[in-house]
């Protein structure tokens, strides 16, 4: 399972750049194509219907050139057939014929553009003129083409244009026609001499004003007849175009004229062997197209630039979001090795409820592999069926009102394990995530299983520790308030056993004799050895049953010594003792209980007078040492045997010394001595050897220092 | 000078008895608090002994109702009683009581204090 992950995480997707670079070339050439082509097909298009349009217009203009000339061969056609003009041909003399003048005036002015009228002879001879000059009669203008053009032909002959210096120079046209008599016979040749310039020249200066179509009007000798801007001598054309219009084989087409492209068309005019070119600029004829071109241009550069811009956003914000992918990866496959390695089962759950993620541990504990928990639904896998509802509902309210990182702590729950065998116990803490409004709700399971069991031990531990205590606090207190009461009652009857003897010795009952005086006086002893008994085991028990409290105060030592002294002072003086006291300066107080504190020591004290024999000494001293206050008790009594010395502080225990000296005493009073003690922290020991003497130690802590630290 | 004893304890009733009667004392002795107090209203001793562990009333309680009668109020109570803490003599003179003597008691100690109550009335 940790394999598929690894690879998971290790395959890089394919890199930003080239997914970029591809869809840039998805994008920019179908915007190129779409800009390029249909602009080519326009180009294109236009670009015929241009050079169509071009040859249109030079066969046009050749059309209108041919009515023109049409005109011109038909009105000199007419005039040749008039018959004073034939006449005068035949005639060959018409110089001074009146008739013939006023003909030829006639033919002369019937067209302004008509400069010179010229009829000539069948040997071309100038027979008569108009206007009308003598010394051109008679000359002989056989050479010129239309004299000869003219004269082997039926029709109207147009000649090629040529400068007249009888015409001031002029280039002129001649229309001619020949003259034939009635029978048939060529007598001579009409002649119009035609001033180009304002025929020819004109037509293509207005055709251009008009059209803005350049024309060129060639002769049968591909000479310019009329251009734009004609002037000076007239230039031959070596252009094969025009050379091939003359032979009639019209040319349309685009070409580079003065540096410009140009759309020209060569047409001949109908009926003769001129030729009319069209030309126009290229860059008007596509207009239109440039207009379309620069606009499609715009708003492909607009476009372009968007989606360049859009691009280099999606590059900028790939960029960032790879990064963040890459920092995502790292911090999952962080997230992964914690989770994995985790001694806590980890669960995500979706909005579903359905698995998407499991940890080793979980794998572990509860059985399932991975795989096959993915996907499945969380609550009836893990959960036992009487639970399931449940839990279904507190799973859909946290997911509803959990914020997003909300804890749901500690929820103890028993889980199902794969094997079927009995459930985990398990406590579950939960929250929930909200990443890309995808809710996941993140589930840490901690296996306690363990803490049950020792809690429960322990429980059953502290259960019978209680009961025991409790049973030995009820037996303690039984026995106590049984001594108690045992006490109570034996005082009552004493009372009446006391009281009467002490009457008895008072003699209210009378005089005693002897022997009477001595058995009352063994009663008395003995019922005041039972009234001790009684005392001492009515005092151990209330401070073994704990029910006297400490009635603390501030305890000066000195004054409890004395206490004691005084209290035994007529005893110890009765046996002869000598005592000796020596209280050090800084023993100060502590703080206890002092009636408690001075019946130790009257305890203490007492032991000492009743187990040393007369004439012994006793000395007590008392002195601080450090926190503690010691003070002891020493006598040069009869001493207790090493091994009886452990037993001492035992409840009724008596040393064998004591009974041997027939010494009275319950055995209580030392045990008294220790329980006192011990209640105020202290310690009590002993030091002894038979017949030598005894010393005992009460060491007590001194919570109040006074007078002077040592 | 008359004194009214109240025990449950025969014995001890009539220790007490004998021996003040010995000192010249007149004694009246009752079994119980019911009769004791009756007594102590109808008689008006001029001391009143009262045992504290008694059936039906105790001695507390008695030394109580003789001081919340006015019948009974100013007369001095002497309290005997098994117990000698400090809490049960305590609870004896919030009550009321005037001294307290502890079993097993002397006779001749006895005496000493009753004397001294009523010299002090």
């Amino acid at each position: 399972m940790r394999n598929v992950w690894a690879v998971r995480f290790v395959t890089r997707p394919k890199s930003t750049r080239s997914l970029l670079a591809l869809f840039v070339l998805s994008t920019v050439i179908p915007l190129v194509l779409l800009v390029v082509l249909p602009l080519q097909m326009a180009t294109s298009a236009l670009s015929e219907q241009s050079t169509n349009k071009v040859a249109d217009t030079s066969s046009n203009a050749a059309d209108s050139m041919r009515l023109q000339l049409d005109s011109l061969k038909s009105l000199t056609t007419s005039f040749s057939k008039r018959s004073d003009i034939i006449a005068a041909a035949n005639a060959r003399n018409g110089t001074n014929n009146r008739l013939l003048r006023d003909a030829m005036q006639e033919f002369q002015q019937a067209n302004s553009a008509i400069k010179a009228a010229l009829l000539l002879d069948a040997k071309g001879t100038i027979v008569s003129l108009e206007p009308y000059s003598a010394a051109s009669v008679g000359q002989d203008y056989s050479f010129r083409d239309y004299f000869t053009g003219a004269m082997y032909r039926s029709d109207a002959f147009i000649s090629t244009v040529f400068v007249s210096p009888a015409a001031r120079n002029a280039n002129i046209v001649s229309i001619s026609h020949r003259v034939t008599d009635a029978d048939g016979k060529t007598v001579g040749v009409l002649v119009a001499a035609v001033d180009s310039k304002q025929v020819f020249q004109s037509y293509v200066e207005q055709f251009q004003a008009e059209n803005d179509v350049e024309l060129q009007i060639f002769d049968q000798g591909a000479q310019v007849v009329a251009a734009p801007g004609l002037q000076g001598d007239i230039q031959v054309s070596r252009d094969p175009r025009v050379l091939g219009a003359i032979a009639g084989t019209p040319w349309s087409g685009k070409e580079k004229r003065n540096g410009k492209n140009v759309l020209t068309g060569y047409s001949t005019v109908p009926g003769s062997d001129w030729v009319v070119s069209a030309t126009v600029s290229q860059s008007d004829a596509f207009a239109p197209i440039k207009h379309l071109e620069s606009r499609v241009v715009v708003t492909a550069v607009i476009l372009g630039s968007v989606i360049l811009c859009a691009i280099a956003l999606l590059a900028i914000s790939m960029r960032a979001r790879d990064r963040a992918e890459s920092a995502l990866r790292s911090s999952e496959s962080r997230t992964r090795t914690i989770l994995d390695t985790a001694h806590q089962m980890f669960v995500e759950v979706d909005e579903r409820g359905r698995i998407t993620e499991w940890n080793a541990e979980a794998e572990q504990l509860l059985g399932w592999r991975h795989d096959e928990v993915i996907g499945r639904d969380v609550i009836e896998l893990l959960i036992p069926e009487a639970e399931r509802d449940r839990h279904r509902k507190a799973f859909e309210q946290q997911l509803e009102s959990g914020h997003d990182g909300e804890h749901r702590q500690n929820v103890t729950v028993d889980l199902l394990r794969k094997t079927g065998e009995a459930v985990l116990p398990a406590e579950v803490s939960s929250w929930v995530t909200d990443a890309e409004g995808r809710r996941t709700v993140n589930v840490f399971v901690q296996d306690i299983s363990d803490r049950l069991r020792l809690q429960r031990e322990q429980e059953l531990v502290v259960k019978r520790q209680k009961a025991l205590v409790e049973d030995l606090r009820a037996a303690d207190k039984a026995k106590s308030d049984f001594i108690s009461t045992v006490s109570h009652e034996l005082r009552t009857p004493l009372t009446s056993i006391t009281g009467y003897l002490e009457m008895l010795q008072d003699g209210l009952g009378g005089p005693l004799n002897e022997n009477q005086q001595m058995m009352i006086d063994v009663v008395d002893r003995n019922a005041q050895r039972l009234l001790n008994l009684i005392e001492d085991v009515l005092t151990l028990s209330r401070l073994e049953s704990g029910s006297v409290k400490l009635n603390r105060s501030e305890a000066d030592v000195r004054s409890m010594v004395t206490a004691a002294v005084e209290t035994l002072l007529p005893q110890i003086h009765n046996s002869g003792l000598v005592l000796e006291v020596d209280v050090s300066q800084n023993c100060g107080s502590l703080v206890g209980d002092v009636n408690q504190l001075e019946r130790v020591l009257i305890n203490v004290l007492n032991n000492a007078v009743k187990f040393t024999p007369s004439g012994g000494r006793l000395s007590i001293n008392a002195y601080r040492q450090g926190s503690s206050v010691t003070i002891s008790v020493s006598d040069t009594g009869v001493g207790i045997p090493v091994e009886e010395q452990p037993h001492l502080f035992s409840r009724f225990f008596r040393a064998s010394t004591a009974q041997t000296h027939a010494v009275q005493g319950t055995g209580l009073g030392l045990t008294i001595v220790k329980s006192i003690v011990e209640r105020h922290g202290g310690a009590v020991s002993l030091q002894s050897a038979p017949g030598v003497g005894t010393t005992v130690y009460i060491e007590l802590p001194a919570e109040i220092t006074a007078d002077a630290p040592v | 000078m008359n004194i009214l004893i109240v025990d449950d304890d025969p014995d001890i009733r009539e220790l007490v008895a004998f021996k003040l009667r010995q000192m010249g004392y007149g004694v009246r002795v009752e079994k119980d608090g019911e009769v004791g107090l009756l007594a102590a209203v109808n008689e008006q001793p001029d001391l009143i002994l009262l045992d504290v562990m008694m059936p039906k009333i105790s001695g507390i309680e008695m030394s109580r109702r003789l001081r919340a009668d006015e019948r009974t109020s100013h007369i001095p109570i002497v309290l005997i009683t098994a117990k000698a803490q400090e809490a049960d003599v305590e609870r004896g003179f919030e009550a009321g009581a005037n001294d307290y003597i502890v079993k097993p008691f002397s006779p001749r100690d006895l005496v000493a204090r009753v004397e001294n109550l009523l010299a002090k009335s």
